[in-house]
């Protein structure tokens, strides 16, 4: 009984952290809709798959958006016209080359430069590369076919309509004024709400298994380099918590831990966690995910585990 | 129209619970205090979407048309939490959970800013710091010590050791993490787990390899949770 009071806590702790983020993705969503032309857009992004991810993954750095609040935004840049395999790059680079997690990275480790270069540098690499290997995936593939269906009119820009399907309201021509307080409303609320149906599940998942799965397991694996590294993403994945904020929490394992492993923590975690793989869920197909999974996974560890031969 | 309505009134309701979450404090029990701002305006937003959304009756696409009627449902699992259960801070079932870390040498925690003369005047992480951050914390044996914590003790423990504990969270509960002081009183097994208590004592310390500096226990008295329990 206590440990589901615990885990109702945990639950609503969640809850209440993500729901701001949430909402600000949603209102920086809706303004991307409603006033950004998806031809102003595609301007800045290069027409070469490679370069495009490599933007994508920097735009990052101009939304305070972490991992609950990147979802809404991706999925408006993919209506805008963006290839959806060039949308991961966003939504993988996001959450950890934002201003707001740079400057918490800093504050929390700010003599250990080592480790805030490295997330930096290691997040930018897998999401500009990750996105442009999704760029070789048919975009059909990638897309939830209910979100295909629904926001791109069930065809994908490369197979039978080329344009993009969401226009700001002077783009169509249609009578509205795209200032209208109510279209940004009703733009916000579609897109908050949607989000925040996902969000709950996947804070209910994660608060069950933080209340029922001992956290101290999951650190004794530590007795290995590698065992380090899979262990701290293991405990990224379970805890779920908000990418402006793991770097404190990572501190409190960093005399445990090596500098590589606290690195695959924070590098991992804002992308990969049991509730922004729920939120994924809204936009891209079940297999792409695992693939996506795979692969950060994968990156990660090859990645943490070189340097830690090699450098720490 | 039925969904408009739904959604106006769930948005309502999590905009006055986190108001009301705030103006009584218990948002402490969730998130970080700092955040406080934050959520009350992310409850004054919702306030505003829903008085929109019953002010003007036509004109909501998106949300008639784009939005899944299942993604509504699993806002009944969050108005259980937020009308049946009372809001309430993490316990000690949350420490055995996440284990207990006795090295304070890798902790900060805001603690009362310069150095406090008077020992018996510094707080729960003023200690965690001091003793955290000294090469030798030895040579605070003796010192008076006043500190506020839940009591927490497993079986294996001596019958006369219990642990002041405290969750340090970074940003909301889901982050916390345990930090204990190791208190000696004659009778601590007499101690409920999850008891608050305000401790005097002085600073000892022992052979206990994991943490060799101690509270020595002279009294103690029962107290309600404090308003704020965590450290940050």
């Amino acid at each position: 009984m206590e440990s589901l009071m615990d885990g109702i806590t945990l639950f609503l702790g969640i809850i209440i952290e993500a729901f701001p983020f949430l909402l600000l993705g949603s209102i920086v969503s809706a303004c991307i809709a409603l006033f950004v032309k998806a031809e102003t857009l595609m301007k800045f992004i290069p027409k070469h798959p490679l370069g495009a991810s490599v933007v994508v993954s920097l735009i990052g750095m101009l939304f305070p958006v972490c991992e609950c609040g990147n979802v809404p935004v991706a999925r408006r840049l993919i209506k805008k016209g963006i290839h959806p395999g060039v949308s991961m790059s966003f939504l993988l680079g996001a959450p950890i080359l934002n201003p707001i997690v740079i400057i918490t990275t800093v504050v929390a480790f700010p003599d250990t430069p080592i480790i805030w270069w490295g997330r930096i540098l290691l997040g930018f690499f897998i999401a500009a590369l990750v996105g442009y290997i999704f760029t070789f995936a048919p975009e059909d593939s990638i897309l939830d076919s209910k979100f295909m269906k629904k926001h791109l009119g069930g065809c994908s820009h490369g197979s039978t309509c080329s344009h993009s399907h969401d226009h700001s309201h002077d783009d169509h021509g249609h009578n509205h004024n795209i200032t209208c307080t109510r279209d940004v409303i009703d733009t916000v609320i579609a897109e908050f709400i949607t989000m925040a149906g996902v969000i709950i599940i996947g804070a209910a998942v994660a608060a069950a298994m933080q209340a029922f799965f001992p956290r101290d397991i999951i650190v004794q694996l530590s007795q290995s380099p590698l065992l380090s590294i899979l262990s701290m993403m293991l405990l990224a994945f379970v805890i779920s918590i908000c990418s402006t904020t793991d770097a404190f929490f990572a501190l409190a394992y960093s005399h445990q831990f090596g500098t590589a492993a606290i690195i695959a923590f924070l590098v991992f975690g804002p992308m990969i966690d049991v509730k922004a793989l729920l939120l994924m869920k809204t936009t891209y197909s079940t297999k792409i995910l695992v693939y996506l999974v795979a692969l950060v996974t994968l990156i990660t560890i090859v990645a943490t585990y070189m340097f830690d031969i090699f450098w720490a | 129209m039925m969904k408009r309505l739904t959604i106006a009134g769930l948005l309502a309701t999590a905009g006055m619970y986190l108001a009301w979450l705030w103006y009584t404090g218990a948002l402490n029990f969730y998130i970080l205090p700092r955040f406080g701002g934050i959520v009350l305006a992310t409850g004054i937003i919702f306030m505003g979407l829903a008085a929109a959304l019953l002010f003007w009756k036509k004109g909501w696409h998106n949300i008639e048309h784009h939005v899944p009627t299942t993604s509504l449902l699993p806002f009944v699992l969050l108005l259980a939490c937020i009308f049946f259960v009372a809001p309430q801070s993490l316990s000690s079932v949350s420490l055995e959970q996440r284990g207990a870390d006795l090295d304070l040498s890798n902790v900060k925690v805001t603690a009362t800013k310069g150095f406090i003369r008077d020992s018996s005047k510094r707080t729960f992480s003023d200690w965690v710091n001091i003793l955290g951050s000294s090469h030798n914390p030895r040579k605070y044996e003796d010192d008076a010590v006043r500190v506020k914590g839940f009591v927490y003790r497993t079986e294996n423990m001596p019958e006369d050791e219990f642990y002041a504990a405290r969750f340090l969270v970074r940003c909301c509960s889901a982050d916390a993490s345990p930090i204990v002081l190791r208190v000696k009183y004659a009778n601590a097994a007499e101690l409920q787990n999850d008891t608050w208590v305000d401790i005097t004592g002085v600073i000892a310390h022992d052979q206990n390899p994991e943490q060799p500096v101690y509270i020595d226990m002279q009294s103690y008295d029962i107290i309600d949770m404090p308003k704020i329990p965590y450290i940050y």
